[in-house]
């Protein structure tokens, strides 16, 4: 067992790595910290010292252990960290990227048939509006947080909310283009009684064809709500992420702001 | 013109990576020994705190400047070595060339003869 296993120890409930990253991290601090012991001992320290200097010099602190694991995280964890920091175990950022993957595929699916978007009412429009300027908004902010830098305190959360509110005002749009469809076709009642309308037209052969009629019905009204639910999600992403870059350039704000006035009082 | 500038903000990230690329062109080394190298050479004006070795050695590996490859001494004992890659030797004699501009620009100012 080595000598240093309960500094080891530490950096091994530190380092927030899968194996092997995290046993070969911990393999070449442990051979150097022999070495380093050794190099002290040949230069005529105690066994004491040349272990308290070993300590002293190999003290990792969190700021390197962090660089540490930045450097070697998975790219997907990475990803799921800038996606949701409420995301915290495992079981929790495997639901949270099978939900995001399984919209990604509905989404793509279903915008990219032509035909839904004929079945969806002129609804859809002031939804896809929506859609284009929370992505010119999102870019945007993006452009100034990523490219330009402008961490400007004053001025981080200014526009933040933006997409929200324009993901809240889609779904309104949304359900009142729902119900104005089937207020307008008249098939409110249809709506109410479909259940029973389709158990009838499965009994009896003669009207089936009303069952094929009442899902195209369906699908026709369903199309604008989809539309909107998609674009409420789309909008409301750019939010989460925006939104948790802007909270982790405070958090290093303060950080800075505490570490300085820590430093300032020693 | 060199493809590498030396930026004030990252001066110390910067000069400890030039540091380590520098003793490593020398032939390959494990981080203790680049650690203890850079300390003598220098006459102990530069100290490497541990801290920050290992995460500079290992963006450098990332960044494929340099090579660690793990040799077995001893029926126990594993070492990481590091070794200079083409692209580091390239990069090392960006940032002699770097280093020298930096240095041109801040004597002009303070008026004194580039060493």
């Amino acid at each position: 067992m080595s000598r240093f296993a309960a500094i080891l120890q530490r950096f091994n409930a530190s380092i927030d790595l899968p194996q092997p990253t995290k046993s070969r991290i911990l393999l070449e601090l442990a051979a150097d910290m022999e070495d380093c012991y050794q190099a002290y001992t040949d230069r005529g320290l105690d066994e004491a010292g040349a272990d308290a200097r070993v300590r002293e010099k190999f003290d990792l602190d969190d700021e390197a252990l962090t660089a540490l694991i930045d450097l070697h995280q998975p790219p997907m964890k990475k990803w799921m960290d800038r996606i949701s920091s409420q995301a915290q175990t495992r079981l929790e950022r495997i639901v949270l990227a099978l939900m995001l993957v399984v919209v990604g595929l509905i989404a793509a699916q279903t915008m990219g048939n032509a035909r839904f978007f004929q079945q969806a009412s002129q609804f859809v429009l002031p939804m896809v509006g929506i859609a284009l300027y929370a992505t010119v908004c999102g870019l945007r902010k993006a452009f100034a947080l990523y490219v330009r830098q402008d961490h400007d305190i004053r001025r981080l959360r200014s526009g933040l909310a933006l997409p929200l509110i324009l993901s809240g005002v889609n779904l309104l749009i949304g359900a009142l283009g729902y119900f104005w469809e089937l207020l307008k076709n008249g098939d409110w009642a249809v709506l109410l009684a479909s259940e029973q309308i389709y158990l009838l037209s499965l009994q009896e052969p003669a009207t089936r064809h009303t069952s094929y009629l009442l899902v195209e019905w369906m699908t026709r009204n369903a199309a604008t709500m989809m539309v909107c639910l998609l674009i409420s999600l789309y909008t409301a992403l750019i939010w989460v992420g925006l939104s948790s870059h802007v909270a982790r350039i405070e958090q290093a704000e303060t950080d800075f702001v505490l570490q300085t006035q820590r430093s300032e009082s020693c | 013109m060199a493809g590498i500038e030396i930026s004030v903000p990252q001066l110390s990230k910067q000069c400890n990576a030039s540091l380590i690329l520098g003793v490593l062109s020398a032939g390959k080394k494990h981080g203790y020994q680049i650690a203890l190298e850079v300390e003598e050479r220098s006459d102990g004006f530069f100290k490497f705190n541990h801290g920050t070795l290992y995460p500079i050695l290992h963006k450098l590996e990332k960044d494929g400047l340099i090579k660690g490859t793990w040799k077995q001494e001893g029926p126990k004992r594993k070492r990481k070595y590091y070794t200079l890659t083409a692209k580091g030797k390239r990069t090392l004699s960006e940032q002699r060339a770097a280093w020298r501009v930096y240095h041109q620009h801040l004597f002009h100012i303070l008026g004194e003869e580039t060493p």
